[in-house]
Parts: C-alpha cells; sequence; structure tokens
C-alpha cells in the first residue's frame, strides 16, 4: 500500500505473475478448449468461470446466441464446467467479454 | 552490406524503439501486414516476428511486390522515410530520420560483431504429419523439432496433449501418434503456443532458454540475459468424456 503512495503505482506489475504462480493456474484464469469427437465434431468446454455465476442462466443465453446445445457438468477438480457441442471458442470469448462475465486478458482459449 | 539493408530489417527487430520514434503510423500497418501474410501463406514453422524480419529482410524483390500489394508495406519499407522528419544539427546541416538510424546500426553492428548471432530467431522445420488409420495422426519429425528447441519431448508432449485434448503416444521409430484428426497448421499452432510461453525468455525473447525444476515451480532460465520466470505447469484441466463411456 505504502508503495502506490510513495510512487503512483496504478497497477500491479506482478499482477500476471502471481496469476500463473499459484500451483499451476487453475486460480483466476477462464479456459476454453476444444475437444474433438467422432468425424468433423467438437466439443468446447468452459472452465474456471466464478461459482458466483448462475451457470443456468449463462447456459442458456449462451445457448440460445450460439444456437447450440450445451449442458453443466460438476467436475470434483475443476469445479463447474459448461459444455457446448461445436467448436464455439471463438464464439464463448466473445460472449464472455462482451457480457462482461470475464477481462479478455483472463480468458485462455486452448487448442490447435 | 548495402545501405538499405540495415534500414529495412530495423522495425522488426526493435519494433519498440522505432514505433515510438516514428509515430507508429508507418510502422504497424507494415507489421500486421506481414504478420497475416506470413500465418497465412507461409508453411514452415517460424515464429511471427522472424517473419516480419525476414519479410522486410529482401530489400528488392519483396518491397516492390508490396507496393503492388498494399500501401501499408510500402510506407513501412521504402517510401517511409521521405515522410519522416530531419534532424538539423548544431554544424546546421540537415540529417534524414532513415540515414541516421542506418548510421547508428552500422556503428552498433560494426563495434559489437556479435550483437546478430546474440539476436538469431528460432526458425524450426514444419510439422510432418501423416495419417494413422482414419482416426489418429502420427507426428514424423516431433523428436527433432523437440532437439531444436531443446526441450524433452515429454515435455512438449504433454503440452500438446493437454492442448489438443486429446491423448497419444510414442510409437517406436521416434513417431509420435495423437488422437485424432488433426492438420499441420494446427500443430503449428500448438507449438508457437508452446514455444512462446515455454522457450522464448519474457525479457528479451531469445530461445537460448532452459527449464528447471525449483521445488514445484518450474522456472524457465535465460541463458542470454539470465533472467528467470516461473512458468505454469502444464495442466489438461477439465476433460468431458467424449466417446463410448465406460462401464463401472
Ligand atoms: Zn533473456
Amino acid at each position: 500500500m505504502s508503495l502506490e503512495q510513495d510512487f503512483g503505482v496504478t497497477f500491479d506489475p506482478f499482477q500476471e505473475a502471481q496469476n500463473e504462480l499459484v500451483g499451476g493456474d487453475v486460480g483466476s484464469y477462464v479456459h476454453i478448449r476444444i475437444q474433438q469427437r467422432n468425424g468433423r465434431k467438437s466439443l468446447t468446454t468452459v472452465q474456471g468461470l466464478t461459482p458466483k455465476l448462475n451457470f443456468k442462466r449463462v447456459l442458456k443465453a449462451l445457448k440460445k446466441s450460439l444456437a447450440c446445445n450445451g449442458n453443466i457438468v460438476e467436475d470434483e477438480e475443476n469445479g463447474t464446467v459448461i459444455q457446448l457441442q461445436g467448436d464455439q471458442r471463438a464464439h464463448v470469448q466473445e460472449f464472455l467479454v462482451n457480457e462482461q462475465i470475464v477481462d479478455a486478458q483472463n480468458i485462455k482459449v486452448h487448442g490447435f | 552490406m548495402s545501405e538499405p539493408v540495415p534500414e529495412l530489417s530495423l522495425p522488426a527487430k526493435k519494433k519498440g524503439k522505432k514505433k515510438r520514434k516514428t509515430g507508429s503510423a508507418a510502422a504497424t500497418p507494415a507489421a500486421d501486414e506481414a504478420d497475416t501474410a506470413g500465418n497465412d501463406a507461409m508453411p514452415s514453422l517460424g515464429l511471427p516476428s522472424k517473419r516480419k524480419k525476414r519479410r522486410k529482410k529482401k530489400p528488392s524483390a519483396d518491397s516492390e511486390a508490396a507496393d503492388g500489394a498494399d500501401n501499408g508495406a510500402d510506407d513501412g519499407a521504402a517510401g517511409g522515410d521521405k515522410d519522416q522528419g530531419t534532424f538539423v544539427a548544431a554544424t546546421g546541416e540537415e540529417y534524414e530520420y532513415g540515414t541516421l538510424l542506418s548510421r547508428a546500426f552500422a556503428t552498433m553492428r560494426k563495434l559489437n560483431p556479435n550483437i546478430e548471432s546474440g539476436n538469431k530467431q528460432l526458425q524450426l522445420e514444419a510439422p510432418v504429419l501423416m495419417r494413422v488409420g482414419t482416426k489418429k495422426t502420427g507426428f514424423v519429425n516431433m523428436l527433432s523439432i523437440c532437439e531444436s528447441i531443446n526441450r524433452s519431448p515429454q515435455h512438449v508432449l504433454s503440452f500438446m496433449l493437454a492442448e489438443l485434448g486429446t491423448t497419444g503416444t510414442f510409437s517406436g521409430n521416434g513417431r509420435l501418434t495423437i488422437k485424432g484428426r488433426f492438420q499441420v497448421k494446427h500443430i503449428e499452432n500448438v507449438l508457437r503456443r508452446y514455444i512462446t510461453t515455454y522457450v522464448l525468455c519474457f525479457n528479451c525473447k531469445s530461445s537460448n532458454t532452459q527449464l528447471a525444476k525449483e521445488q514445484r515451480l518450474t522456472m524457465i532460465e535465460c541463458g542470454s540475459c539470465q533472467s528467470r520466470r516461473a512458468v505454469s505447469t502444464i495442466s489438461s484441466g477439465f476433460q468431458a468424456q467424449v466417446g463410448r463411456r465406460r462401464k463401472r
């Protein structure tokens, strides 16, 4: 705190480092992944959304705007995960940012 | 080296500096252009910054091609110098920005001959893939790529599998078999991401780095600038149930 007063630091230069440091990066990032199914079908998973979120509502809005089906999966390790049909990585990212659910810099998109 | 060459190779190498000096109008579109063009056209796997550099380095053929293609690249590569401000020395002589810049770099190179080799960018061979059956993809030159980025195949493998959300193994003859159908560009993307997170130094972008385990953290240590930084561990995260469900 005193650092901020002394130097007028308005941002935390170690923010990024801290995010990644805590035992891997499970903490604060939202991971959007893709998994191949059979044929040209695939599956998009969204992991790491804050538990405070009303997942049902978010899923409903996602399904409607992306025109795909999806569901919510409770995972012991990874918390509540949203699954969507098809490669929706770009769409989901856009959605989360536009609805101000997640900061753009806290989203990590995986896959090819 | 002939006169225009250093000028043209500059923007990629000292991008930050150049942008600040020129007010970025000339530099950015050209750089972006090179980047996107490279992504689409280039089959070989190189890092984005390398591409920019290489594109600018061939002054005669490439800048002419760029002339026809778009004005942005034209400004950045060839025509921009005239528009830039001139510096009037105390003696009253006028120097053009471009001339001064190339002179500075020529002097720098002359005084530090090894500066070039230190800046050498990573250039990788393109991944060679082959289909194994209908559902698997073979990655033929995985080992040699790992060797050239100086990382253990196991580490690269676990990253790739986590990113692609699949499983895979090394089959005999040093070949990697990944479940799922993948194209060269997919693998290229994943490798590029691996390199930016686990190979390139965060400070100097050098590829002369090592991974070291420290307690639970993996650190990346730079051999060029001696910086150390923790990198995130590879975790595949949530894996959805695909395919047939196993009986319990
Ligand atoms: Zn370094």
